[in-house]
């Protein structure tokens, strides 16, 4: 075995002298032989255990309805919308970080975006089922969606719901093109070095043609340029858009003028957690160490570490507000939060997203994929009880005592949320295989550039 | 034998194609392309107008999101009128959200389009994929390519001047 590549002083952190043919290799290597199979299979293995889980949570959800799930008066917003925003927001940073670094010509970047935008992909997926099950009669979910129908009904779009739809199927719509352009490439060349006729064709066809002519590089970087730009305003646009989501209702404790950035920062921050995560399974199964670098690591603990602070911000603010504002009702939702019978929630987030999260200061916990993991793990559960602390409590205290009540989430209620990775996994753990996981192109033209021959 | 289509040019770097390109290009030479893994910002200006049209169709296709987003919105309201606390039918705040969305996937979806249209894509073949040594393009090798239907195009005269530059030359048959 190669020896761990030393931390290299170059743009793109990756060794200067790499050729072509070594990142060829390094990327379009495992489609043919896979470094690792006993670990993908294991990996698979547990994907589909999940799947099973999810698949047989969902059966039984609809023979019998969204009662199984633990939400009832008064707390109608249990798992289905909390598991939402936690996916849904871990799906934001894959576009985000991607279309980003583009703009700001981040050449470290191309290591890391196709696996970031896979993420995305199957995150927001993992995201919009929750909506759809949580409707009570999932298979009527088209008539959140405008369609000339006989009885003469349109959707309300002055609703945040319908926002919501339409907010779920732009982000997935525009996520899909931004990856499926910039793989395209890619696919030329998985398709010119397969040997089998059938990955050949397979191949081909995801790669449309793609030839490498100057005439299409020129309008492919227009056209990502054009993507990446988009892909911005629209993580800002669909993740403030479900703080709305909140805004809209009445309950105290939801309309902190902070929702919308504190949501923004949130999502990028937890989909931070799992990008640093899939990038350190991902360099370790592929064997691709030389392409993600501890750099590469070390820079997004550094990220997660700015992002976490940003939370933290508007943990600070959060607290802050209630006794600012001085309305009787705020504070009794923050003391219910603090001291509630959900306390555990914003302790823990505390903890993990404030406290664990500083260990990222030192360089040595960075740049080790064992430590950098560990954090990225706790930050992915601090997210979710932060989640927890944000959607549960308030609904539990109403305006009036009496209507005050409980939450506890049911058995299905976890066993959809933890098949839900299910769901994750096996999709990803099959793009492992199939699909090149680095931009290759992209960093072979970034280390043609740093060494200036290109 | 039939006609060939034209010259196949290949480099080993992509410095030699970028001069070899823009050579040819000052010669007289326009319908050449270079084929590299990547794109060679050197030459980007020689192609760059087709490329340029992208961003404005772009705008366009938001424009025309804009329009739909509104009409769609608006219609609906109007198709069933509903009377909420004497609020007004046609609330503009209220429907941005809607309206930017569509703004965005409509951008999206014309730049996308764009860059199949004009770049004839997909396509299911191409006679430069029988070319020798063509699959390399995708991977490490650098090609540059003048058709045979170039006015300056002579055969003797530009193989003598491509085998100067590049390590080696192929025909393209159709």
């Amino acid at each position: 075995m190669k020896p761990e590549p030393l931390l290299h002083d170059t743009g793109h952190f990756v060794a200067r002298d790499l050729s072509d043919q070594q990142v060829s290799r390094q990327v379009f290597g495992p489609l043919q032989q896979f470094p690792r199979p006993v670990a993908w299979r294991w990996l698979f293995g547990i994907g589909i255990a999940l799947l099973m889980m999810y698949l047989a949570s969902a059966t039984v959800l609809l023979a019998n309805g969204v009662g199984m799930w633990g939400n009832n008066q008064p707390v109608h917003w249990g798992f289905g919308i909390l598991n939402y925003i936690w996916w849904l927001g871990i799906g934001h940073a894959g576009t985000f970080i991607s279309a980003l670094l583009w703009l700001i010509e981040r050449p470290w970047r191309h290591s890391l975006n196709r696996l970031a935008e896979l993420m995305t992909l199957m995150a927001v997926i993992c995201a919009a089922l929750y909506p759809i099950l949580h409707l009570g009669r999932p298979w009527l979910f088209y008539w959140t969606m405008p369609y000339p129908n006989e009885m003469g009904l349109w959707p309300q779009f002055k609703s945040p719901t319908a926002w919501d739809m339409f907010a779920i199927l732009s982000y997935l719509s525009v996520s899909v093109l931004f990856l499926l352009v910039g793989a395209i490439p890619d696919f030329a060349t998985a398709r010119d070095r397969a040997t089998g006729v059938l990955a050949q064709r397979l191949y081909g066809l995801m790669a449309l043609g793609w030839r490498g002519s100057q005439r299409h590089w020129a309008l492919w970087r227009q056209t990502t340029r054009v993507l990446a730009m988009l892909a911005i305003p629209l993580v800002f646009a669909v993740s403030s858009g479900y703080s709305f989501l909140l805004t809209m209702g009445p309950q105290s404790g939801w309309h902190s003028t902070l929702f919308p950035p504190y949501f923004v920062a949130g999502a990028v921050f937890s989909g931070f957690a799992l990008v640093a995560l899939l990038a350190i399974g991902v360099r370790w199964l592929l064997s691709i160490e030389a392409l993600i670098t501890r750099r590469h690591l070390d820079m997004l603990g550094r990220l997660l570490l700015a992002t976490g602070w940003m939370t933290a911000y508007g943990y600070l603010a959060d607290l802050f507000m209630p006794f600012y504002g001085g309305d009787a009702h705020e504070i009794e939702v923050l003391m219910t939060r603090l001291a509630g019978p959900h306390a555990w929630s914003f302790w823990l987030a505390i903890v993990c997203n404030v406290g664990v999260l500083q260990a990222l200061w030192w360089r040595s916990v960075r740049q080790r994929p064992g430590t950098l993991a560990a954090v990225a793990l706790a930050v992915l559960v601090g997210m979710w009880a932060e989640r927890f602390m944000l959607l549960i409590p308030p609904q539990t205290r109403d305006f009036l005592v009496s209507a005050w009540g409980g939450y506890t989430p049911t058995l299905w209620d976890w066993t959809l949320f933890i098949g839900s990775f299910g769901v994750f996994l096996v999709p990803y753990s099959l793009f492992l295989r199939y699909v090149p996981m680095v931009s290759a192109f992209e960093v072979k033209q970034a280390l043609h550039k740093e060494r200036g021959d290109a | 034998m039939p006609e060939s289509l034209g010259l196949l040019a290949e480099f080993d770097a992509p410095q030699p194609l970028v001069e070899a390109s823009l050579h040819a290009w000052a010669m007289g030479y326009r319908r050449l392309d270079a084929f590299a893994p990547f794109p060679l910002e050197a030459l980007l200006p020689l192609f760059e107008p087709r490329a340029s049209r992208v961003p404005g169709i772009a705008c366009f296709g938001a424009l025309l999101g804009v329009a739909l987003a509104l009409l769609m919105q608006i219609g609906s309201v109007l198709n069933y009128p509903l009377n909420v606390g004497g609020r007004p039918l046609i609330a503009v705040p209220s429907l941005m959200v809607v309206t930017f969305l569509f703004a965005v996937v409509g951008a999206a979806l014309a730049a996308v389009l764009t860059l199949l249209i004009t770049s004839r894509l997909p396509r299911l073949h191409h006679p430069l994929f029988g070319a020798q040594a063509f699959e390399r393009a995708s991977d490490d090798g650098f090609f540059l390519f003048i058709e045979a239907a170039d006015p300056l195009f002579d055969d003797q005269v530009t193989r003598a001047w491509l085998a100067e530059r590049a390590i080696c030359i192929h025909e393209v048959q159709p």
